[in-house]
């Protein structure tokens, strides 16, 4: 009886909403890659062969006996195990999250606003977490780059080692995308990621970083040279969430929403 | 399905509109039955997925043809429970522990409080064999197979499994 159960909750698991047409969609998006194995087993052939009659007149064969070369090509009369293989492109990363950015509100009713320029954030641009009349620096924006079209439809970020490939358009709920570089995260070290815009007719890159609460509000240490929280400027502290009207565990949370659903809804390699 | 390396294999020139609907025909097949695997590997909806198209990535990028359809799925079951580990383990994971640990999980959702969550808490390794008997139905020497582990240790693992099982729903009753 309680395996049935189970199994009735098991058949209840099902992926996101349109995630397979998405998952199709990422898929047709790798591109084949196809070596030219055959013209390459030739070109190794004639190689050999090349190799072969150089050979032979430094040892002093005649030239009168020609080295013949085979009239079928190595590829032919031995062709690889396998058939010529597609190599697919590999995507770095794929996050295909469903984006909350433009959307609505996180389930606890926070939302995030950038403030990209330094006119409208100051020094640095910064992305401002706003629920209600409670509002906050929710992370700094220390890079913003302009994507240059790839010329196959895709966009560059020259400098940033990202390129957009696809842009999954669906409407004004998707004005952003973003994404977030692992290994660079870390309950220490704060975060750096990314965010992906609709901008002038083209996209541009938004870069940003921020940190975490600190852990039992031990004293973050020195890291290459520079103190934690002054490199990370938005690293809390339980008192200081407090004083601007929010629990550590809310805005815990907040930032995991951030991470979890504010992920890439485009395609990047 | 048994024309899914075939196909690939022809490559570029031919990525065709019988590649595509090979990739639909895939996908469509295998997409939920991979996601709760993942699922009962990660516990984590947004997760799952990431470990699903990971797998599918692989999939597409396999050179090899596949025996059978059997062998294709099996791969593929082996392919995602590798993925699912390998995110486990990354940097990510290791990293973000205190915040898994919150309350009131907005981001990730609750399974629920049934026999799933008690197969949920069982170890990683518990779960997959509970999940591939009893909800795919393989015998314990295709498990064995898919798993690349003997017979005993699969046998193993359901026995610690339905024991651990037995018991924590006692104590939750």
């Amino acid at each position: 009886m309680k395996m049935e159960h189970y199994q009735q909750e098991v058949s209840q698991l099902h992926p996101g909403e349109d995630f397979e047409q998405r998952t199709i969609s990422l898929l047709l998006r790798q591109k084949p890659v196809v070596r030219p194995i055959r013209r390459r087993w030739i070109a190794a052939a004639a190689a050999i062969c090349a190799a072969a009659a150089a050979l032979a007149l430094w040892i002093g064969i005649p030239a009168a006996a020609p080295i013949h070369p085979p009239e079928t090509s190595a590829a032919e009369t031995n062709p690889p195990a396998t058939a010529p293989a597609a190599e697919t492109e590999v995507l770095q990363e794929v996050f295909t999250a469903k984006l909350r950015l433009s959307g609505p509100p996180n389930d606890e009713g926070w939302n995030w606003v950038y403030h990209l320029t330094p006119e409208e954030g100051g020094q640095e641009g910064y992305i401002e977490a706003v629920k209600g009349d409670k509002k906050f620096r929710f992370m700094t924006i220390f890079d913003v780059v302009e994507g240059v079209p790839d010329g196959e439809g895709g966009w560059d970020f020259p400098g940033k080692g990202l390129s957009l490939i696809r842009w999954r358009d669906d409407g004004a709920a998707n004005e952003y995308v973003c994404g977030y570089d692992y290994p660079t995260y870390s309950i220490r070290t704060g975060c750096i990621g990314w965010s992906i815009q609709k901008h002038d007719g083209g996209f541009r890159l938004i870069e940003y970083r921020f940190g975490f609460i600190q852990e039992n509000n031990e004293t973050p240490p020195e890291e290459n040279g520079e103190n934690w929280p002054v490199a990370y400027g938005f690293t809390f502290s339980e008192q200081e969430l407090a004083a601007v009207g929010i629990e550590v565990e809310e805005y815990a949370r907040m930032t995991k929403d951030f991470l979890r659903y504010n992920k890439l809804d485009g395609i990047m390699r | 399905m048994k024309g899914v390396a075939l196909i690939i294999q022809i490559g570029a020139e031919q990525h065709s509109h019988a590649h595509d609907e090979t990739i639909q025909t895939a996908v469509a097949e295998y997409s939920a039955m991979l996601y709760r695997i993942a699922f009962h590997q990660l516990r984590s909806a947004a997760d799952a997925e990431d470990a699903v198209q990971s797998t599918f990535v692989k999939w597409l990028e396999r050179k090899a043809p596949f025996d059978s359809e059997d062998h294709q799925k099996a791969w593929l079951i082996r392919t995602v429970i590798s993925r699912s580990r390998h995110l486990l383990d990354s940097a990510w994971f290791r990293r973000t522990v205190p915040l898994d640990t919150l309350p009131e999980d907005t981001a990730a959702p609750d399974p629920g409080n049934g026999v799933l969550d008690e197969v949920l808490r069982l170890p990683p390794k518990l779960r997959t064999a509970v999940y591939l008997y009893y909800y795919e139905g393989y015998k314990v020497k295709e498990i064995s197979r898919i798993l690349g582990v003997g017979e005993p240790t699969v046998q193993s693992r359901l026995r610690r499994a339905r024991e651990k099982l037995k018991i924590e729903l006692e104590d939750s009753l």
